[in-house]
């Protein structure tokens, strides 16, 4: 059933902490963390996915956060990853036309090349997964976005609203989880009143969706409108001339992480073009 | 085996479990209520009030390691138990219900439960949905067509409330019923509240306060931090003020101008819950009536 569903909704939640990832600055995070995913979707072989796998649950150990908890979040993913990897053996074939084959179904041939393929890109994504978590557990949204508004300073003399967009995506992302509450809230009051949302055929589900999805949307207006009202009663104008509650700067941990990325997509690009595997 | 209307044994339960947001909501909850009696729940907000309403209405399950809860009768992790059959006769009322009135129009969100339970031919549910909200202290020929959103916060509080009496349920779970009403509002529902406690009607009634629960309840249970501090009848529990302390509540003024009187010296017996009631014993133990 489909009670507690704001349990499901946290990948990508903050975990406050104190560890050496927590303390990093999130400018810092933000840009180690984009070298190393353009250096995972550039680079391809065994040893540097292993590299970079391995670097990441270094780092996960280092953030503090229950490894299994990270972990639990890639479980529902695993069945994504598996057919992905059967998919890629399967219709890979005119890819590896050299291969010799496996087994066929139907027009569609099997090979070494596919199963590699498959399993790569499994790993690839694996890593993907556990960087992007790492980010977003150990670094608070509104951190990342002001971060990220920083970064991108530049455009806003190209007349680009940097600052209203930043809190767009702050406001947007902070309002998943209240939304999951309020989507539970009203699943277990239809439920309480007789309802069975988890019987009946498709279209019949569908159709017990609407008493949740009216409520749901009248509920977000109301909040918005709420929010709207506290950013006026603050006088809020956004945009420029507004100083940060919270200044960023870079300390020597910034710069040890960041030498320690380098040498680590370094080592990943070296082995990815030495090591042909 | 006869066992209580409702009885909870060793109740545990986590939100988010195995999560850095776990967070313990009922660690170890002993209950026990008996047909037509009435139970205020009174502590704290969170102490864990909402959530074991929630075990008591069949929306939450014990798993085996979690403790039991038997409801009517019937162990709800059982599997033979039918949860449907439970959540209306063991009916709950959210807390700040009027935020979740479904359909556009009273009728329709007071005909909604009686259509998903099938309690109510079709020809006689605008009826049943009339009598449920005269019973909650509403004039149907006035709301029955009005849109909800329209009436005050009183009103749709109290069409939820119809939205649970029209299935006629045995017990009703009320999850923080006063809170947040002007004081008309209040007063009205506490009104309605007391005529169904006179009808017999068996009522678990989540407060956090005191003074909200003394007209209602012959049996109180002081929650906090997910235990149950102190369980007894009214006076039982009100006159241990070390566990009223300790879950922060303050005793009731109408009490502590009777306790004063008598540690004063008047002859007063145990204090009256009643205003009217209190006036007359202390009229009587000063010997002006």
């Amino acid at each position: 059933m489909m009670m507690e569903v704001s349990r499901y909704v946290t990948i990508g939640r903050y975990v406050p902490g104190d560890s050496v990832l927590h303390r990093l600055d999130p400018r810092t995070k933000l840009l180690t963390f984009g070298l190393l995913v353009s250096t995972l979707l550039v680079v391809k072989g065994y040893v540097p996915y292993l590299l970079l796998l391995g670097f990441a649950v270094v780092l996960l150990l280092l953030s503090r956060i229950p490894v299994r908890y990270v972990l639990a979040g890639l479980r529902p993913a695993l069945w994504v990853l598996a057919i992905l990897w059967v998919f890629q053996i399967i219709f890979s074939g005119s890819s590896y036309p050299d291969h010799p084959t496996l087994f066929r179904l139907g027009s569609w041939r099997a090979t070494w090349g596919g199963v590699h393929a498959g399993a790569l890109n499994v790993l690839r994504i694996s890593v993907l997964y556990l960087l992007t978590s790492l980010l977003t557990l150990t670094a608070g949204l509104v951190e990342l976005a002001d971060a990220g508004e920083m970064l991108l300073s530049p455009l806003a003399r190209l007349g680009v609203p940097l600052n209203e967009v930043a809190l767009v995506f702050t406001i947007a992302l902070r309002f998943v989880p209240t939304l999951a509450e309020e989507l539970e809230r009203l699943v277990k009051a239809q439920i309480s009143r007789g309802a069975r949302l988890d019987e009946g055929g498709f279209l019949g589900r569908a159709r017990r969706l609407i008493p949740l999805v009216v409520p749901l949307f009248l509920s977000i207006f109301d909040r918005a409108e709420d929010l709207i009202l506290a950013m006026e009663a603050r006088c809020y104008r956004g945009g420029r001339g507004r100083s940060k509650a919270v200044a960023f700067a870079f300390q020597p941990l910034d710069a040890l992480a960041a030498v320690v990325v380098l040498a680590v997509v370094a080592a990943a690009w070296l082995t990815g073009l030495m090591l042909p595997f | 085996m006869s066992r209580a209307l409702i009885e909870v044994k060793g109740l545990f339960h986590t939100y988010h479990p195995n999560t850095p947001f776990a967070r313990e909501a009922l660690r170890g909850v002993d209950l026990k209520l008996e047909s037509g009696q009435v139970l205020g729940l009174v502590g704290p907000s969170p102490s864990g009030k909402s959530t074991l309403l929630q075990y008591l209405n069949g929306l939450y399950v014990p798993q085996p390691d979690q403790g039991k809860v038997w409801v009517l009768g019937q162990d709800t992790a059982a599997p033979d138990t039918s949860l449907w059959e439970i959540r209306r006769r063991v009916a709950l009322l959210f807390q700040q219900p009027e935020q979740q009135l479904f359909e556009p129009t009273v009728l329709r969100d007071v005909a909604l439960g009686l259509r998903n339970f099938g309690v109510a031919l079709e020809d006689e549910l605008e009826k049943r949905v009339r009598e449920a909200l005269e019973r909650a202290g509403l004039d149907p020929e006035r709301v029955l067509r009005r849109y909800s959103r329209t009436l005050s916060g009183g009103e749709r509080r109290r069409v939820a409330l119809a939205c649970i009496l029209a299935l006629e349920p045995e017990v009703l779970l009320l999850d923080d019923p006063l809170s947040g009403l002007d004081p008309r509002g209040r007063w009205r529902l506490l009104g309605v509240l007391k005529s169904l406690a006179e009808r017999g009607i068996s009522m678990v009634i989540a407060s956090t306060r005191l003074d909200y629960l003394i007209p209602l309840v012959d049996s109180l249970a002081v929650m906090a931090d997910g235990r149950i501090l102190a369980f007894g009848s009214l006076h039982e529990v009100l006159n241990r003020e070390d566990v009223l302390r300790a879950a922060g509540l303050q005793l009731p003024e109408i009490w502590r101008v009777q306790q004063e009187l008598r540690s004063r010296g008047l002859p007063l017996g145990e204090p009256a819950a009643d205003p009217a009631e209190a006036a007359r014993r202390i009229a009587r133990a000063l010997g002006v009536a």
